[in-house]
């Protein structure tokens, strides 16, 4: 007979308002393996955990249910704790009350407390059968893959190559820099990127311990935390990367000029043969197949004529790499609605209704007016212009129900650029709330409207039509109720950010999720905020939730923090719940074989029987259910087990 | 290249007793090293696979024994699992028996390329307790088969196997009206001294194949009928097995239930008494032993995937429920779900060894 | 005295008041989350659900689901990444090929496969956790006690 103690937890009244904790107590302590059960108000806490403690030592427990919250919570707390009074980790499970009775259940409390109890009882059958386990040591690479080189990615490159880990900074476009590298200047310090983002580029361009896989794409992740297997694709460039040295003659002679630049957000054009701007880290040249004349006709090839260091061969050099790597970080960052949303507002149908990040080309020094503000139409200084805010964000009905979070801050920076470069010129801001939650985010604001005269107007438009030379802005104003037309020389758009495109497709292949808008999850909003549920993969700035370059740059250094502190020892310390086969049941038929994605279990040629591998093992136990003759098992989660806890659901509880 | 090759049935000789003397000479000649064949015992009540190595030992044995108590590929499996012999051993087997053993060859049981296969064409078999009833009534089995098709086996009689799907050398009768056997094999050795196949006798038996198709079919589409009308919903499975005693024969003789130990027998499925009590209270009362259902269904689970439908399992129950009638029906319509139909071929792969990512979405 | 007589649901008859017991098998790193998610968000969806947390769906024996059915459950619910998905790169599509037979068999012998529902719930998708157990729920509801159990 076992001696098991079950601890209910309050929750303060997370749990106690909606489940009978002391009816819970009462009736599990009937069950005859349960030697002690008590309820208590945080058990989580520090008191509580030494209650256990207390508990386990005094009445010699051999097996702890705790009931409380999701195990994603505090299963560690608890079986550290027990650890800690020489109980085995594994001997401690946890029956989620919390998440999966009380919360969903509030309005019936009598058949919650009737579910929790099955819970609690079914994990009593469990635990009673569990086995003593050991933790299993495997060796790590010392190597992060950090996907993106955006601010976020560029931050956490170095961050990691400082503290000795190797980087391979995988970035799809030809050139680390990420967004941040198109704006103008940035809130609330009016800093440039070229003043501050440069020279970060430079140095992760130049850092021994990274290594920049710029124009790359993840083929395919494989292997486990500590050891992960990646195939990186460097796409086909055209060119020999050896030999070229980002001299920029090939764009001058390139009769293919009409390409929207993808830097430029479409406010400028670039050639087939380019390098997205000067700054560009690596900065080398690519060809753009889609758009060259030499793919396919092999017309052309001027610019490999004119390639002062023999560099274009016009040759698919696609190639894939394969890494060692112990931990990914995943710093995908986000974009904006595309254009073809927001015809109501004009945006695609009037050129001079432009998105936030365009307009920030047209304020910015390094853009294609060099940042004179020169409408995209006829090129004259418009005098007036409209922003527009929450385009596309807090509009669950149409777009996108969150706030962008972003857009109040930038669209208040963009206005007061925008004086700053006419200064006889008008600004207008129509808002919905004002949000401006950061260091210094709020006096920024306040600078915008009473020193540069930003007229913020607060209410929504209705519509944005051309008349007359003039764009037509109707709108409300809410706080008076007026109605309101204001006729101005440019739009410019807030649209809602989103995430990166091809997200989902890459998180698919690291196996971590995204949520219902295709943010990156994390696993614990509050409490793991860099973690996704998949051990050792991390996630840094936009990719997770629209942030702003301050949040962006902690969280990516809370990635590298974590992939640094994961990979500084030589060895990992793996769960060891895996499969194991009854060697004397085993009749050899290989269906284990067939199933294991990992190569982990196989028939042993000369004894005919599965064996199983430790050290590559996940613990899915697919070839426990996959066996016929129950020879395979997954450790702790027996066959016998589940079926006990079937029986506790179908049948009840055992009374004494 | 297959060869077609011809045994005459002399005067005086069955096609058995013709089809024995190429055997036994190629057992004589060494092309053979040992012969795995149906063996007469107890004077001919029933009949056995045994293991021969000496010619002089082939006197009772019948290629094309009127019954089967065991499916072969349960001995060819025994013969050959661990490590398969050296030489050449011949195995004589009825096309579900060959079916069993290519199921049984993908879950590495049985080494096929290891022995030479002897496919038999085979017109039904009588259950092993009929045959021995009428051998005891002095009666010939084959005789009272002639006169009476219904005392084979309904597993014979709705047979998914009439053409031999797999051989190393077939001895055909289909089609022959007993005057010869067709012998066809891609291994000269095998051949040696046979005349070859006149004209006619190929299409001859190909046409007999294809009436007792049509024949089976037709019983098949019968039987299915009854169990539509009978063997349906919770009351039509529990009335269907309602005289089972949990002895398990049926797996037991199953040649595709290969496990050491049965599952469903291992200690997983004990409940603690306290649990049992629960479940009776539960219900009222408690069918004992309390597996039954659990059994019968939990079996079909793991196995009706690779179910050749050779019926042993009704013909080794004791209490006489049509197990394989159930298992039949069922089979039928989950391997098609996986496109698949088991003892069809080598080369399919096993249902759950493979998955596509595009498939059986859930409703 | 056993917890079923004091719920009544021991023999429960068809009716208003008959409240099903349904089985969940969920995988760890998908619909046990979307569990959670519907939790934390305080989605509120029927008790009937004794969930059991498995860490792939691959890892579902089809015995867990005929045992559940036989010993009184009245439906079985088995919740899963969607495909492509899966935390062991493959889990999820062998499962779905395992548990389809067990579909497959309770349909040729009709006995009721409506009681044995497979969905793939994203961990994202606490909406859709709490839709399927509520549907599930009444499905079984309106089908009443499984005859399966008297087996």
């Amino acid at each position: 007979m076992a001696r098991i103690g079950v601890f209910v937890c309050h929750c303060g009244l997370n749990i106690a308002a909606t489940v009978d904790v002391a009816k819970v107590v009462d009736r599990v302590s009937q069950h005859p393996d349960v030697v002690h059960a008590e309820d208590y108000i945080f058990m989580c806490s520090d008191p509580g955990q030494l209650l256990v403690q207390g508990r386990i030592q005094e009445l010699g427990l051999d097996g702890l249910v705790m009931a409380n919250c999701s195990p994603t919570l505090h299963e560690q707390t608890f079986r550290n704790a027990a650890a800690l009074v020489g109980l085995n980790p594994y001997l401690v499970e946890i029956a989620n009350i919390r998440e999966a009775v009380s919360w969903p259940h509030m309005k019936e409390p009598e058949r919650a407390t009737e579910k929790a109890i099955e819970i609690i009882l079914a994990t009593v059958e469990k635990v009673r059968q569990n086995t003593e386990l050991h933790t299993i040591k495997v060796p790590v690479t010392h190597s992060v893959m950090i996907i993106g080189g955006g601010v976020a990615g560029i931050q956490a490159a170095l961050d990691c190559a400082d503290a000795g880990l190797e980087v391979h900074l995988v970035e799809r476009t030809s050139s680390i820099g990420g967004m941040m590298a198109s704006l103008s200047e940035t809130f609330p310090t009016l800093d440039c990127p070229q003043c501050i983002l440069t020279p970060k580029m430079t140095q992760a361009g130049k850092h021994p311990n990274i290594r920049i896989h710029a124009y790359s794409e993840i083929e395919e992740v494989s292997g486990f935390v500590g050891n992960f297997q990646a195939k990186v694709r460097h796409k086909a460039t055209y060119i020999d990367w050896s030999k070229c040295t980002g001299c920029g003659e090939c764009m001058t002679v390139c009769p293919t000029k009409k390409i929207p630049s993808e830097y430029n957000h479409g406010m400028a054009k670039r050639t087939a043969v380019y390098i997205p701007f000067p700054q560009a880290v690596p900065n080398r040249a690519v060809i753009d197949d889609k758009n060259c004349l030499w793919h396919p006709k092999g017309k052309c090839g001027i610019c490999a004529k004119k390639c002062p260091a023999e560099a274009i061969h016009y040759e698919d050099n696609t190639e894939i790499e394969e890494l060692e790597i112990g931990a990914i970080i995943v710093a995908t960052g986000m974009e904006v609605l595309p254009v073809e949303h927001f015809g109501e507002y004009g945006l695609g149908k009037i050129p001079d209704v432009v998105t936030g990040i365009q307009f920030e080309r047209l304020l910015a020094p390094s853009g294609p007016t060099a940042g004179k503000v020169l409408r995209p139409s006829d090129g004259a200084e418009p005098k007036e212009i409209a922003f527009l805010q929450c385009i596309g964000s807090r509009d669950p009905a149409n777009y996108k129900p969150y706030c962008s979070k972003v857009c109040c801050m930038y669209t208040g920076k963009q206005a007061m650029l925008y004086k700053h470069a006419v200064h006889d010129g008008q600004a207008f801001v129509f808002y919905i709330d004002i949000r401006s939650d950061g260091k210094g985010y709020e006096e920024f604001i306040q600078r915008a409207m009473e020193e540069e005269k930003v007229l913020y107007i607060r209410g929504k438009v209705s519509k944005v039509f051309e008349d007359e030379g003039k764009i037509v802005v109707w709108g409300t104003d809410t706080l008076t109720g007026k109605w309101i037309e204001l006729r101005v020389d440019m739009v410019v758009l807030a649209t809602a950010a989103v995430a990166s495109s091809g997200v989902t497709e890459l998180a698919s292949k690291l196996r971590i999720t995204t949520d219902e808008h295709g943010w990156l999850k994390e696993a614990h909003l509050k409490l793991k905020p860099v973690e996704t549920l998949t051990a050792g993969i991390y996630l840094a700035g936009a990719a997770q939730f629209v942030k702003d370059i301050t949040d962006t740059v902690a969280q990516a250094s809370g990635a590298a923090a974590k992939a640094i502190a994961l990979l500084s020892k030589d060895h990992l310390e793996r769960v060891p719940i895996i499969a194991c086969v009854d060697q004397d049941l085993c009749v050899g038929c290989g269906y284990c074989e067939t199933f294991c994605a990992y190569g982990a279990i196989a028939v042993d040629p000369v004894t005919g029987k599965a064996e199983v591998n430790e050290g590559l093992c996940e613990g899915c136990g697919g070839c426990a259910a996959h066996c016929p003759s129950g020879a395979a098992t997954l450790t702790n989660y027996g066959k016998k087990q589940v079926f006990d806890m079937i029986t506790t659901f179908t049948n009840g509880q055992v009374v004494q | 290249m297959a060869t077609e090759r011809i045994i005459k049935v002399g005067r005086g000789e069955t096609p058995s007793t013709a089809a024995l003397a190429h055997l036994k000479q190629l057992l004589t000649s060494g092309h053979l090293d040992g012969l795995m064949i149906p063996m007469a015992m107890g004077g001919g009540r029933t009949f056995m696979h045994v293991l021969v190595t000496d010619p002089d030992a082939l006197a009772d044995a019948d290629p094309f024994a009127p019954v089967m108590p065991v499916n072969g590929a349960t001995s060819v499996s025994r013969l050959t699992k661990l490590e398969a012999p050296s030489g050449r051993i011949g195995v004589v087997l009825r096309p579900c028996e060959i079916a069993a053993a290519i199921e049984l060859h993908k879950l590495l049981q049985v080494r096929l390329g290891d022995v030479v296969v002897i496919g038999v064409d085979c017109p039904g078999t009588i259950s092993v307790k009929d045959h021995i009833d009428l051998v005891d009534a002095g009666k010939d089995p084959l005789s009272a088969v002639a006169e009476e098709p219904g005392l084979l086996r309904e597993a014979c009689m709705t047979c998914d196997w009439t053409r031999v799907q797999y051989h190393d050398m077939l001895l055909g009768t289909f089609g022959s009206d007993g005057k010869h056997v067709i012998v066809v094999s891609e291994d000269e050795t095998l051949l040696g001294g046979l005349d070859k196949a006149p004209k006619g006798a190929l299409e001859a038996r190909e046409s007999t194949i294809e009436k007792i198709e049509d024949i089976r079919e037709k019983t098949t589409e019968a039987v299915e009928k009854e169990v539509d009308e009978h063997l349906q919903g919770p009351e039509g499975v529990a009335k269907h097995w309602e005289t089972c005693i949990v002895c398990h024969n049926c797996m037991e003789q199953c040649p595709v239930c290969y496990c050491n130990e049965c599952f469903f027998e291992s200690q997983t499925f004990r409940y603690e008494g306290d649990k049992m009590m629960l479940w009776a209270r539960n219900r009222g009362s408690l069918d004992m032993p309390t597996d039954k259902a659990m059994f019968h269904l939990g079996r079909m689970a793991h196995m009706v995937a690779t179910c050749i439908g050779c019926g042993m399992c009704t013909q080794a129950c004791p209490v006489g429920i049509n197990v394989g009638r159930a298992f039949k029906y069922v089979a039928s319509r989950v391997q098609p779900v996986y496109d698949y139909k088991a003892g069809r071929s080598v080369d399919d792969p096993l249902p759950q060894a493979t998955y596509l990512e595009d498939e059986l979405e859930p409703r | 005295m056993t917890d079923k007589d004091r719920k009544g649901e021991g023999k429960a008859a068809a009716g208003d008041d008959f409240e099903p017991v349904i089985v969940g098998f969920f995988c760890n790193w998908c619909t046990a989350s979307a569990a959670d998610l519907a939790g934390t968000s305080r989605m509120q969806y029927p008790p009937n659900v004794r969930p059991i947390r498995v860490m792939c769906t691959g890892s579902v024996d089809t015995s867990f689901v005929l045992r559940a059915l036989l010993e009184g459950a009245d439906g079985v619910l088995v919740g899963g990444c969607h495909p492509g998905d899966c935390h062991y790169v493959t889990g999820n599509y062998r499962a779905r090929r395992r548990l389809t037979g067990v579909i497959k068999i309770l349909e040729a012998l009709a006995l009721d496969p409506e009681r044995f529902r497979f969905e793939w719930i994203s961990a994202s998708e606490g909406a859709k956790f709490a839709k399927v157990v509520t549907d599930f729920t009444e499905d079984i509801k309106r089908m009443g006690p499984s005859p399966l159990k008297e087996l």
